[in-house]
């Protein structure tokens, strides 16, 4: 899956490049993560603007990417497109995930 | 690899037959929406049409046929006025109990160790749909699916 990831300050910035998150690329998407993710600290901001789609199993692995972030730690997530946002809403996740329209509102969330 | 086929059968009507590969659903599901916005249909609609088939047809690759490549199934689209008919069939494994999930919502409460990862599929479905029936017969399941497209 490809992935890109920079560093704003004590923020990670994972930004998914593909279109779609669903069965076909799940597990590819959470190793991916995995592997963007496991040598850093702080929040991470999961940026989803290219995403058109997702489905259960895509849904599934972001919620994974979260747990893989341990304890102390935050996925938020921004930039979502109209029907990715609808699955978080339909499935009330929500109010697991902060949803943020764009990168910046994201970035200027933790900014302190 | 072998590409999805689809038939025109009438103004509005068409049936896309494909075999269960690794992006299967994927050029089923591509082609449906081709069709869906060639026909008029308005985006948040399609939207909603997209996430129900991408779980029922995910269904079939990884129930009726067990993650098996191969396996023949199909998608028959129907169009008249404002409704969207939708059959999926395949010769795979019926549902357990001859019907399909219930689809449940998912319980979110809790710590984030202990958040599900799966089981939001047939509760999606059942939110979107207008109607969905099921039949099983002579080794074929059908899996009709019934949207309001405003």
């Amino acid at each position: 899956m490809d992935m890109s990831s920079r560093s704003e300050g004590a923020l990670q910035v994972v930004t998914v490049n593909a279109s779609r998150i669903d069965a076909a690329v799940a597990i590819q998407f959470k190793d991916s993560m995995r592997a963007e993710t496991e040598g850093s600290a702080g929040r991470v901001i999961l940026d989803l603007r290219q995403v058109d789609f997702i489905d259960s199993s895509g849904l599934g692995a972001i919620v994974a990417a979260m747990k893989q972030l341990g304890a102390g730690r935050k996925l938020d997530l921004a930039g979502l497109t109209p029907t990715v946002e609808s699955v978080f809403r339909l499935t009330r996740m929500d109010t697991v995930f902060s949803l943020f329209p764009t990168l910046d509102a994201a970035l200027m969330a933790h900014a302190d | 690899m072998e590409q999805a086929v689809t038939t025109r059968m009438a103004d509005r009507h068409i049936l896309i037959e494909a075999k269960t590969s690794n992006f299967a659903v994927r050029e089923v599901l591509d082609e449906a929406l081709t069709l869906l916005a060639e026909w008029g249909v308005p985006a948040a609609a399609t939207g909603s049409v997209h996430i129900v088939l991408a779980e029922a047809l995910n269904n079939v690759i990884e129930h009726a046929y067990d993650f098996r490549d191969g396996g023949r199934f199909s998608l028959d689209m129907t169009l008249e006025g404002d409704r969207l008919a939708t059959v999926i069939r395949d010769h795979g494994t019926p549902f357990p109990e001859g019907t399909p999930p219930d689809g449940d919502a998912v319980a979110l409460g809790g710590p984030t160790e202990s958040l599900p990862e799966g089981g939001f599929g047939w509760f999606m479905i059942r939110e979107l749909t207008e109607d969905l029936s099921y039949e099983h017969a002579e080794g074929c399941n059908a899996l009709t699916l019934r949207f309001l497209v405003v």
